[in-house]
């Protein structure tokens, strides 16, 4: 903290500045009102719902926060590389996938699977900085398109070596088995599926928090995130930014893959299968946000999960006679997706950018029924959000 | 172009030199045919076989050159990057096999469902089928463009994959429209044959109608690039506010552009439904088609129609080429592993000599003669280039050879994936070093 207020206060103000950045601010009030709101509407609704068709709706929710806690250590990840380095990095399930296979290989080889997902934690920062120095760092300023395609060459290349390696059948953590703790009648939860998932997703949001509230290092990102050309004439390495931004991603990255492999089985498409739940959350959450990622993953995560029962209830012959209803749940955050993608394309937690109008596809409409041609796609490079 | 033909000045002239990377392209694809058929004789199949395998090459390999047109008409053409070229090839393969087989009832089998029967049985002819089906996919590219063009390409990207992998989720589970996972067999080819020769009739039926449809799009799209519409394709992909202060509705040219591409994948999926006389959600329909139609557009050259065709006959021939050899890689890897690894060392001897030649003596190298070449090799970037390269192989060999040791026969059962990794690879090394693709587009200089 000493070293935090620095160069840039003047000395009278250092012994105020010291917890400066815990106290309060306008903005942090509102969005802190704004989260409550949030968080209230959310349990009226799942509480509602729980009163009017039972229990079941409490365990699907339970179901669908820990699929959230692993979708939101993912968008962290994802997002804060978005951030920094300016593209959607395809790669990132097949990352995910990687840290699920290192640390398979040490807890079969003897290792616990603690100490095997601490160490494909710290590998994959290597292959992250690995990543950056061999391939990406080439790519930069060459626009938005060329990282992709060298994502997907990477995903590509670490799953196929994955399938030629390690076989394409399903693996299992070694993890003790156990029973599901009773709550309530009706309502149980994994010890290890449910709950370590749960405290390990709650533990890196408030990690990634407080990395990036209070140390100099994620000043720094957030910065470079913010505006890369004048966090460069502010001083701030950039690189070494970026190789944070890696580091951090990466190993995001492993830690979601082992909580996703717990959860269900380990297979060399298991990270790709889920890529694009954890771009429906950064996208929903405003991108290249880590806040707006944590609220688009809950959002996508419980939505993804709680539309089983309705899914199940339009199976039913008497509504519309869905076959394998439940098969769809993966379709509903790519809907969330496209909506906001029509309405907010800036994300519901992002910055609204400075030309934006109201309503982006309303407005869309209307000006072609009027007949004015727009200026309107002008703003769209700022509509995209941040760069 | 421009700046060769129009000519008179010597410098210009002699600036026309012998198009080598296309000689390459062509000769290598040669040699894979070729191959294909050695493997082929060595299998032991009658002449005929080795022609309806080859044919099959050339069938697929034109369904991915149409592919590879439409994904050039938006990215390589209008800068529009699409993710989710196997959902438009998916839409349109679906719909021209219901379009244009025969009704096939669910089947039920001691009470259990074997088949649960697919829409349609229109049984209509093939040319309205495939009609219906670039509508069908240029419809759908239109929907999810109205949304997705107005932002940037990396949105784009992840809109059009998650439209794609919509879309298999869709053919795999709305059982009584698609067939479910069976899909839908039993789509008649073009003309049906009844000799023993069937087979054999058939692929060369279904070569001539590709080629012919792939010309057509070829001469059609080629006289669209160069028309005025073309030009401002290629304005919105240079600049594209630049171009709307030019007064052009840009968004209208991107729409275009996005749903007549998105047409010409329903346009392949028609075409393969028909190839294959069977659609089914499986890989054929993966996110790897879509990365395989990226590389033979990147290797083709973004933005050269001729040459994102090179681009799919060689991409895809290596592909097929992989499956042929896929029984002769560990046979002659487990005959020829001591000569292999003699080899090994002896190339990486010989690559660590030169490479220290090279460095130390270079400033020694006399200026005529043969000198003069060297110098000329070592200018260019060669020496490096070329010594990466040769450690690339060298690892890459001790690792076959490893893999054959210790895991006989890994190699062969894991060639479709190591097949996928070498496009991992080709994909990453392309976009770094060479993003204009080995036929790069014409320079176009306005006078």
């Amino acid at each position: 903290m000493a070293q935090d207020s620095g160069s840039q206060t003047s000395s009278p103000d250092r012994a105020r500045s010291r917890w400066a950045a815990l106290r309060p601010t306008a903005r942090l009030r509102r969005q802190l009102v704004q989260a409550s709101i949030f968080a209230l509407i959310l349990v009226a609704v799942i509480g509602g719902l729980s009163f009017v068709f039972g229990i079941i709706v409490l365990q699907y929710a339970m179901g669908g926060l820990v699929v959230s806690s692993i979708v939101i250590v993912a968008a962290i990840g994802l997002t804060v590389l978005y951030g920094i380095r300016g593209f959607a990095n395809f790669a990132y399930g097949d990352l995910m996938t990687l840290g699920a296979y290192i640390s398979l290989l040490l807890s079969v080889n003897g290792l616990s699977l603690v100490w095997g997902a601490i160490v494909s934690f710290f590998v994959l920062a290597v292959v992250g900085i690995l990543l950056e120095v061999v391939i990406f760092s080439r790519l930069e300023g060459r626009g938005p398109v060329p990282p992709i395609v060298a994502s997907v060459g990477v995903g590509l290349i670490i799953q196929n070596g994955i399938r030629s390696i390690a076989g394409t059948a399903e693996w299992l953590y070694p993890v003790p088995a156990s029973q599901d703790i009773v709550i309530v009648p009706g309502l149980g939860i994994h010890p290890v599926r449910g709950i370590l998932t749960l405290v390990i997703g709650v533990t890196f949001v408030l990690s990634a928090h407080i990395l990036l509230k209070y140390t100099n290092l994620g000043k720094a990102m957030r910065a470079t995130a913010d505006n890369l050309e004048l966090a460069k004439a502010t001083g701030i390495d950039t690189k070494r930014v970026t190789y944070a931004a890696w580091v951090v991603s990466c190993s995001f990255a492993s830690t979601a893959g082992v909580l996703l492999g717990l959860g269900t089985a380990i297979t060399p498409t298991m990270g790709f299968d889920v890529i694009l739940l954890i771009f429906a959350a950064v996208i929903v959450g405003g991108i290249g946000s880590p806040y707006g990622a944590m609220l688009g993953g809950l959002l996508v995560g419980l939505s993804q999960e709680m539309s089983v029962p309705f899914l199940v209830w339009l199976e039913r012959p008497d509504v519309i006679g869905l076959q394998f209803g439940s098969a769809y749940k993966v379709a509903i955050p790519f809907i969330i997706l496209i909506i906001v993608l029509i309405f907010r394309p800036w994300g519901i937690a992002g910055r609204r950018p400075a030309f934006a109008r109201r309503s982006y596809f309303i407005e869309r409409v209307t000006r072609a029924l009027g007949g004015e041609r727009g200026a309107i796609d002008a703003s769209v490079g700022e509509a995209n959000g941040g760069r | 172009m421009a700046s060769t033909s129009s000519g008179g000045i010597p410098n210009q002239a002699a600036g026309r030199k012998l198009p080598w990377s296309e000689v390459i392209a062509f000769v290598a694809i040669a040699v894979i045919v070729l191959a294909g058929v050695l493997a082929g004789v060595l299998a032991g199949a009658s002449p005929q076989g080795i022609l309806t395998n080859v044919g099959f090459y050339a069938s697929i390999a034109i369904i991915f050159a149409v592919l590879a047109l439409g994904f050039n008409l938006q990215w390589g053409y209008t800068g529009l990057f699409n993710a989710g070229i196997a959902g438009f090839y998916l839409i349109g393969a679906y719909t021209m096999a219901i379009a244009i087989t025969a009704p096939s009832p669910p089947i039920v089998i001691g009470g259990i469902p074997v088949y649960p029967g697919h829409l349609g049985g229109y049984s209509l002819p093939l040319a309205v089928g495939a009609i219906l089906a670039m509508l069908a996919a240029g419809g759908a590219a239109v929907i999810i463009a109205l949304p997705a063009l107005r932002l940037r390409a990396d949105y784009l990207a992840i809109a059009t994959l998650a439209f794609a992998s919509i879309l298999q989720i869709l053919a795999n589970n709305l059982q009584s429209v698609t067939g479910g996972a069976i899909g839908i067999t039993g789509i008649p080819k073009p003309i049906t044959f009844v000799s023993a020769n069937a087979p054999f009739l058939n692929a060369i039926t279904i070569v001539g109608i590709g080629s012919a449809i792939l010309l057509l799009f070829l001469l059609l799209l080629q006289f669209m690039a160069e028309s005025p519409w073309g030009r401002v394709l290629r304005a919105v992909r240079e600049d594209e506010e630049a171009t709307m202060a030019l007064g052009k509705n840009t968004f209208n040219y991107k729409l275009q552009a996005f749903a007549l591409g998105g047409a010409l994948m329903g346009l392949a999926g028609a075409l393969f439904a028909v190839t294959l006389g069977y659609v089914s959600p499986s890989s054929s329909f993966a996110p790897a088609v879509t990365f395989s139609v990226w590389v033979m557009v990147i290797v083709g050259g973004s933005g050269n129609n001729r040459g994102v065709i090179v681009g799919a006959f060689l991409i895809y021939g290596l592909e097929w080429l992989s499956v042929q050899l896929k029984d002769y890689v560990p046979i002659a890897l487990a005959a020829g592993l001591p000569t292999i690894r003699l080899l090994l060392i002896v190339v990486g001897l010989i690559a660590v000599i030169a490479a220290g030649v090279f460095v130390l003596f270079s400033r020694y190298m006399p200026t005529r003669g043969w000198g003069r070449v060297l110098r000329k090799i070592q200018e260019r970037g060669w020496v490096r280039n070329g010594t990466i390269g040769a450690f690339a192989l060298y690892g890459l060999g001790w690792v076959f050879v490893f893999l054959e040791q210790y895991k006989p026969g890994a190699i062969g059962d894991t060639i479709f994936y190591t097949r996928l990794m070498f496009i991992g690879v080709l994909l990453i090394i392309l976009i770094i070093y060479r993003p204009e693709g080995i036929l790069r587009e014409h320079k176009r200089v306005l006078r």
